[in-house]
């Protein structure tokens, strides 16, 4: 009887603990509420738009806008010095090994991401069913989006046509066009390094097509337009050294844009403002959450100021300042960290000396002072209306080019002179510019692109991009950095070529 | 406890049917050493399951046949056994059993006699550990256990401590053991934003009844998938029967750093330092001194200072600034009673501890609860509360190299830099004008004072239970857990301090809960027969744990004064977070020997859990022991200088689930922004193939007893093999993704136990010495990572052959005597000024080969004498603290007085000191402070961690007073090191840069009983 009973109950509690055991996989399901599943993450309007600002994010990393791309330009050419404040910038500005470009990772984790959502669209189903515009919208910014990954991986790890050391060249960069989202396709990508131009026929193609698909730029250059689009194909054709099309496209953006070139009477002003007034393009941090922080900031890299103007107060560490070619080329005239004497260059308004909070005071680059209302947090201009009169000069300038044009390319010198030197127009200088011809002009072209965009990160590409040594050593504590030495270019990864035969390092590393 | 599992062991056992001829004996059971009553003593029927435990006056009466004979049993004692005969009373002394064969064990959802123990169990002597100043319990089990190995993260009171149970098991999951506090599986996770919070610090140690550490994987596997770095079972105390008792304890005491770094005063400082701008710049040492002092220190007017204005400069020790004389407090009052019925415990603590660095002090209230009703024969009812509340004030930083964090600017402050303003305000604060000389530019002292930060942790570990006797040997325990966690913490970084100068000030604020819920169903069925013992455990679980967090931060406050966020301007982020998993399970355990002498035990667990892929959601966690009690043989019997032995052999799986909630899945996840609008990215790749590790391991195990057991002891030999490693196993990051976890590689761990217990002393005059002693040996080896990989690339510690924490660095070559430059050994050793990273080698590893503790107790008539040495052998670590300090003023912070004094100076002198250099890397050469044997330091050491000397007040002093015990006792904690360490403390793990560290301490204090 109790043999029964007791039978009974074990057999009840067995029962009990196996049923619950099949059941088991409800039992034990949990599902995260701050993450979605990727199988399904990419299938409503919502999620898309959400998965392309996802993808706009990129732009803002210190690897990428958010500093390097800003700022590497003028520390590994001859704008910046270090002032071993925190100690950062002191590898670049010496152009010392694997101080550099590292931002291999972030674009390529980026291009994935575009590619997912590119995949994504056409099978997109949803009611009331997604209206053509909107999918033109989506697909014109993640095609330009991607071109602009590319193109700076391209500028950045592999030489650019036409200016090559063919001893150290390795080819382009890989190019993925199929998005991985499971661990099968993860391992399977094993990619080698393109053909250079292949990368730029893609970044071409996705450029002209972005273009057809994208609206007029409208009041926020934050987001990719049509006019982004053309002044990004400009840059990459000059690059390229199709100066046709680099043409071609700066008059499209000139056309449309051309009246926001700031004039010497708002120059300094217009930079005060959080929006550049000649923005076209341009990383936003819009609320202080994104701030970078008082480490890698653009501010606190390139000032110590929190207030122009205010020395007495110290805000970020200033690390890399102006090198005395730059401050010379500025018309700044100065002893010590004194300025003693400005030229009317209305640029260099920008620059004044810092704060000594941090170690002896420098003449400090204000490109970058909070201006979104929170220290550190600024917008990083990648592509501004003025660069195309630049651009188009130096397609008209460059000798063999088949839009060659002296006279249009002084036309277009002055129109940038003309708005940047007080009373340029009665200047001796103006009288002067009209003499300019073959080198003289090119390099006062090249000379006035320097002082325009310097702290803006485009001086090292310009030199690299004409194959051109930069010359350093006038500054004492520096080296000059010859196009053929193998530091031009950036090591990749270690760890990708770890795991892939199939990619080939940089030369020296 | 272990009184009263055993009682309640026999009560279930007490629904027997009444057999023919049955006679009611009466009696009391006492102890033969005070005669007082023994309550809770079993009184059982020889060969039957019938039985009673004595009442709280040691009292019993029980209905036997005519024929029986009883066993009388209880813990501590020696059981006796006597016929019944005619008599109907039956009185019984015991003796007391020093040799504690009997005493029994708790191990995973039972408790076990220690003689019929087959695993790898290290019981720690609770007597040792209580009313030390120590916060949380992990920190008691240090020197107290073979082959537990315990280091802290720091000196915070109620920081972190890392315990590995037979060496490292895991690279990327989690290491620490499975703590179980009776029964409850405590979620050990520190969920602290600003401060490190110990979730074992909610528990006062004098409520401790037990601590038993489970080391080999036969006897975790009944905790299947969390056994594999060892369980630590802490059972807590429970009432007695009989009278009610009170017990109140306090101490108090102080504290005083354990070393203070020596570095350069100003002179000294300006010496090296324009030492290093000379020989960097060559343009005179005088000028170097001058621009030294008037631009880098800048003090005031000195552009024309004489040396003798040099000289005179005045120092400033900042360390001394940023500490204080600790103190320690704690009261606490203990009381327990009860009746044959119902018992209870009590226990209640209030403990303050003002920590030796400034602001990381900890208060701590403790509450506790037990009580345990035997509702009918046939079912016990229990419930135990420990509620907790622990406040710590919150440091700048734990850890790391903030300018702001005093524990790392204080050593490396320019020793010219005042603190104080003339009118008394604080010097060189931002808005002040006074600029701050150096890279550590902030007053600290002034950003200790102003910024206020603070961490609370509420904590509820509490349980019921209900057991039911269905037979007289089938038992049913119906058993539930909860495990309930709030941290909160606030940090206000003041405006008035650089970090809050710019912001106007910035507050951020935390509130995260843990609720960790557990049921467990079980059914005991044992049987003895004929020299057959039978103990069968089945039982069903059921876990989950839920996570939550909420934060918030904004800046822009009015002034100071206002610190809450309703203030701030500008609110920069809202945050909220979950968590979850669940985890069933089902187990069984069969325990089986024949007359004691032959054992057997079996146990199997099937868990399964929401962590892993939905391919591999189940895992099967067997294991086997089996054990010999040579000593219970007949040839045996004559060999009287052995008095135990037995041998021991398991072979057990266990699993670790130590990793995040959702690694198996394929996310996207939101959390980037742009353009005023959120935006969602992939951040995992689904792995449905993900599972635990695999943690098997084979134990070997002597136990013996010498000299009627003067000397008794355990060895241990262990092999422990790790596989299916969960790593992190890295993509081409083309693929869009950097890696995925996944199960590869695979490690082993093996190595030799001894503990040693011996009484080498036992006078008939009253003295007695006794020593603990115990030592362990582990070799660990990373035996298999993924693709056929030798080396991790990510970290190339981690290396096939090696164990985890080699050391692959470049070797330091000395000082070039006729330059001054560091010289570096190339891979073919040769020797260069810039060594590049084919010239690293294997050095040595961050593991220790040895550690273990060493206990001696003196006793004599009522005086105590108690000290334990603790030492680790075989480890080689760097310290980042040590390495800022060792710059030689290449930068403009302060260095070691012993760099400084070896410095290179003139040519063909011989030192291992390069001569200072601005910047630290000379032309063509290498920085010496980074990564070289220069900066990699034996950690090897003993510690006298703990002296206690105690005089517990005569019994007959006492007889006329309530008191039952009075003792008194006098405390030491970490009073001498042995090493041979530069930095602050050679027990820390970690890169110790800027971490505070820990003190030693003096207490007083007192207990007594009533």
């Amino acid at each position: 009887m109790k043999k029964m009973k007791l039978y009974h109950i074990t057999g009840a509690i067995l029962t009990i603990g196996l049923l619950t055991f099949s059941s088991c996989e409800k039992a034990l399901k949990v599902d995260p509420r701050q993450s979605i599943d990727i199988e399904t993450a990419l299938n409503s309007t919502g999620n898309i738009n959400a998965a392309i600002t996802g993808v706009y994010s990129r732009i803002k990393s210190t690897r990428t806008y958010g500093r390097d791309l800003t700022l590497f330009g003028d520390a590994l050419a001859d704008n910046g010095r270090f002032t071993n404040k925190s100690g950062r910038f002191s590898g670049e500005t010496r152009n010392l090994p694997n101080a550099h470009f590292a931002n291999w990772g972030t674009y390529y984790t980026g291009i994935n991401e575009i590619n997912l959502i590119l995949e994504a669209i056409p099978q997109l189903v949803t009611v009331p069913a997604v209206t053509q515009a909107q999918k033109d919208s989506w697909e014109g910014q993640l095609r330009f989006l991607r071109a602009l990954f590319y193109f700076d991986l391209a500028r950045e790890y592999a030489y650019i046509p036409g200016a090559v050391v063919s001893s150290l060249d390795k080819g382009g960069i890989p190019i993925l066009t199929k998005g991985v989202k499971s661990i099968n396709d993860a391992i399977l990508v094993l990619p080698a390094r393109s053909p250079i131009n292949d990368v730029y026929e893609l970044i071409r193609t996705d450029l002209t097509t972005a273009e057809t698909r994208l609206g007029n730029l409208g009041l926020s250059p934050a987001l990719a337009s049509k006019q982004a689009a053309q002044a990004l194909l400009a840059r990459v054709a000059l690059y390229n050294k199709d100066y046709t099309t680099a043409k071609t496209y700066a008059d499209l953006v000139i056309a449309n844009q051309g009246g926001k070139l700031m004039n010497s009477g708002n120059y300094a002003s217009g930079w005060r403002r959080s929006v550049n007034p000649e923005s076209i393009f341009e990383a936003t941090f819009t609320i202080n959450a994104e701030n970078v922080g008082v480490n890698e900031s653009l501010q606190t890299s390139s000032t110590t100021l929190l207030v122009a103007g205010n020395p007495a107060v110290t805000g970020g560490f200033g690390d890399l300042v102006p090198t005395n070619s730059l401050l010379s080329d500025l018309g700044i005239s100065f002893s010590g960290a004194t300025i003693t004497a400005r030229s009317t260059d209305v640029r260099n308004l920008l620059y004044e000396t810092g704060t000594t909070g941090r170690g002896a005071a420098a003449i400090e680059c204000t490109k970058y002072l909070g201006k979104n209302g929170f220290p550190n947090l600024d917008n990083a201009i990648i592509l501004r209306v003025s660069e195309m009169y630049f651009i188009r000069a130096e397609a008209m300038a460059t000798v063999g080019s088949s839009v060659f044009n002296e006279t249009a390319a002084r036309a277009d010198l002055v129109s940038i002179k003309s708005n940047r030197y007080t009373g340029y127009s009665s200047s001796t200088m103006a009288t002067d510019d009209q003499t300019l011809t073959g080198t003289a002009l090119f390099n006062e072209i090249f000379r006035q692109k320097r002082i325009e965009y310097a702290f803006e990160g485009h001086r090292f590409f310009d030199f690299k991009r004409l194959g051109r040594d930069i010359i350093k050593s006038g500054q004492s504590g520096y080296l000059d950095l010859l196009f053929t030495n193998f530091l031009v270019l950036p090591p990749i990864p270690q760890s990708e070529i770890d795991g892939n035969k199939k990619l080939v390092q940089n030369s020296g590393y | 406890m272990k009184k009263l599992l055993q009682s309640l062991f026999f009560l279930m056992l007490m629904a027997v049917t009444a057999l023919a001829q049955e006679r009611v004996i009466t009696g009391t059971v006492t102890s033969a050493e005070d005669n007082k009553p023994l309550p809770g003593a079993s009184v059982k029927v020889k060969g039957t399951q019938t039985g009673v435990s004595t009442s709280a006056e040691g009292k019993y009466t029980l209905k036997v046949a005519a024929n029986a004979s009883l066993e009388f049993r209880s813990l501590g004692f020696v059981s006796q056994s006597r016929n019944v005969g005619t008599s109907s009373t039956i009185n019984v002394a015991l003796e007391s059993d020093a040799k504690g064969l009997n005493e029994v064990v708790i191990t995973g959802y039972g408790v076990q006699k220690k003689r019929d123990v087959i695993g790898a169990i290290s019981s720690v002597n609770i007597s040792k550990i209580q009313n030390r100043p120590i916060v949380s319990v992990d920190q008691a089990l240090q020197g107290r256990a073979a082959g537990v190995l315990v280091q802290s993260n720091n000196g915070i009171p109620g920081g972190g401590i890392n315990v590995r149970i037979r060496g490292v098991g895991s690279i990327q999951a989690g290491n620490q053991p499975l703590y179980v506090i009776d029964g409850v599986q405590l979620n050990t996770r520190d969920d602290a934003s600003f401060t490190q919070s110990n979730p074992l610090a909610f528990l006062n140690s004098s409520d401790i009844q037990s601590i038993e550490v489970l080391k080999d994987a036969a006897t975790a596997a009944i905790y299947g998938a969390q056994g594999a770095n060892g369980v630590v079972l802490i059972t807590t105390k429970k009432g007695k029967a009989g009278d009610t008792k009170f017990s109140f304890g306090s101490f108090y005491g102080s504290s005083a750093l354990l070393k203070k770094l020596d570095v350069l005063n100003t002179q000294d400082y300006v010496t090296v330092r324009s030492e290093a701008l000379e020989n960097r710049y060559r343009d005179g040492l005088a000028a170097n001194r001058l621009y030294t002092v008037n631009t880098e220190l800048r003090i005031p007017n000195s552009a024309t200072f004489t040396e003798q204005q040099i000289a005179a400069l005045p120092t400033y020790d900042w360390q001394d600034e940023v500490t204080q004389n600790g103190s320690i407090q704690n009261y606490e009052l203990g009381i327990s009673g009860g009746n044959e019925k119902t018992t209870f415990y009590i226990g209640t603590s209030y403990n303050v501890n003002e920590a030796v660095f400034k602001k990381v002090d900890f208060r701590r209230g403790t509450f506790k609860a037990d009580i345990q009703n035997k509702a009918t024969d046939k079912l016990t009812l229990n419930a135990s509360l420990n509620l907790s509340t622990y406040n710590q004030a919150a440091p700048f930083a734990t850890d790391g190299s903030f300018l702001g964090n005093p524990a790392f600017s204080s050593s490396l402050m320019l020793p010219s830099n005042q603190v104080f303003n003339a009118d008394g305000s604080y010097f060189g604060l931002p808005g002040s004008g006074q600029a701050f000389p150096g890279i550590l530019n902030q007053n600290i002292v002034a950003v200790n004072d102003y910024n206020s930060a603070d961490q609370r942790t509420n904590q509820l570990v509490g349980n019921i239970s209900a057991t039911y006797a269905i037979f007289k040997n089938l038992t049913f325990k119906s058993y539930y857990a909860l495990d309930y966690r709030l941290t909160q913490g606030k940090n206000y970084r003041d405006p008035r301090t650089n970090d809050g100068f710019a912001r106007r000030g910035l507050g951020q604020v935390q509130s995260g809960w843990n609720t960790n819920f557990l049921t467990t169903q079980t059914l005991n069925y044992s049987e003895s027969f004929n020299g057959h013992t039978l103990n069968v455990l089945g039982g069903f679980e059921y876990k989950t744990e839920n996570q939550q967090n909420i934060s918030a931060s904004a800046d822009g406050f009015p002034s100071e004064q206002f610190r809450y966020l309703n203030s701030a301007a500008n609110p920069l982020s809202v945050a909220e977070f979950f968590s979850e998993f669940k985890r069933m399970s089902g187990f069984g355990k069969v325990d089986y020997n024949y007359k004691g002498r032959y054992l057997v035990g079996l146990t199997a667990r099937y868990d399964g859990s929401s962590r892993f892929g939905a391919n591999n959601m189940f895992g099967l966690f067997p294991s086997i022991q089996l054990g010999w009690n040579i000593k219970s043989e007949s040839f045996m019997k004559n060999i009287n200088v052995i008095s135990s032995l037995k041998l021991r052999g398991s072979y057990g799986t266990t699993g670790n689930d130590q990793i995040g909630n959702f690694d198996s899945r394929g996310l996207y996840g939101a959390g980037s922004v742009y353009n005023g609008a959120s935006g969602i990215n992939p951040s995992s790749l689904p792995n449905p193939d993900l599972k635990w590790e695999r943690n098997q391991s084979l134990n070997l195990g002597l136990d013996f007893g010498l000299f009627k057991e003067r000397l008794t002891g355990s060895l241990e030999v262990y092999n422990r093999l790790t596989s299916d490693l969960l790593l992190s196993q890295p993509l081409q990051v083309t693929s869009g993704f950097s890696g995925f976890t996944s199960n590869v590689g695979q490690l082993q761990n093996r190595g030799v136990e001894l503990e040693l217990n011996s009484i080498n002393l036992d006078t008939k005059w009253g003295l007695k010495w006794s020593t603990n002693f115990n030592i362990a040996y582990n070799k660990n080896e990373v035996k298999k990572l993924y693709g056929g990989l030798d080396v991790l690339a990510s970290n190339t510690s981690i290396r096939v052959g090696y164990p985890l924490g080699t050391i692959f660095s470049q070797r330091y070559a000395g000082v070039n005597p006729a330059t001054g430059r560091p010289l570096f050994y190339d891979i073919n050793n040769n020797i260069t000024y810039l060594p590049i990273a084919a010239d690293r080698v294997i050095l040595g590893d961050s593991q220790p080969e040895f550690y273990g503790g060493f206990n001696n107790t003196f006793e004599y008539k009522g005086f105590g004498l108690d000290f334990l040495f603790q030492y680790e052998y075989g480890r080689i670590v760097s310290d980042g603290q040590i390495s800022f300090l060792m710059e030689n003023a290449n930068r403009p912070f302060n260095t070691l007085q012993s760099i400084f004094d070896n410095r290179w100076r003139t040519p063909g002198q011989i030192t291992s000191v390069p001569r200072p250099f601005d910047t630290g890397v000379e032309a063509q050469g290498a920085n010496a402070v980074t990564g070289s044997t220069r900066t990699l330091f034996k950690a090897d050491y003993i510690r006298l961690k703990n002296v206690t000397f105690s005089y517990n007040l005569p019994k007959n002093w006492l007889a006329k007073s309530k008191f039952s015990q009075v003792r008194l006792y006098a405390q030491g904690t970490n009073l001498l090191t042995y090493d041979d360490f530069p930095g602050y403390d050679p027990e820390f793990v970690g890169t110790a840069t800027g971490i505070i560290p820990q003190s030693k301490n003096y207490t007083f204090g007192i207990q007594v009983g009533f």
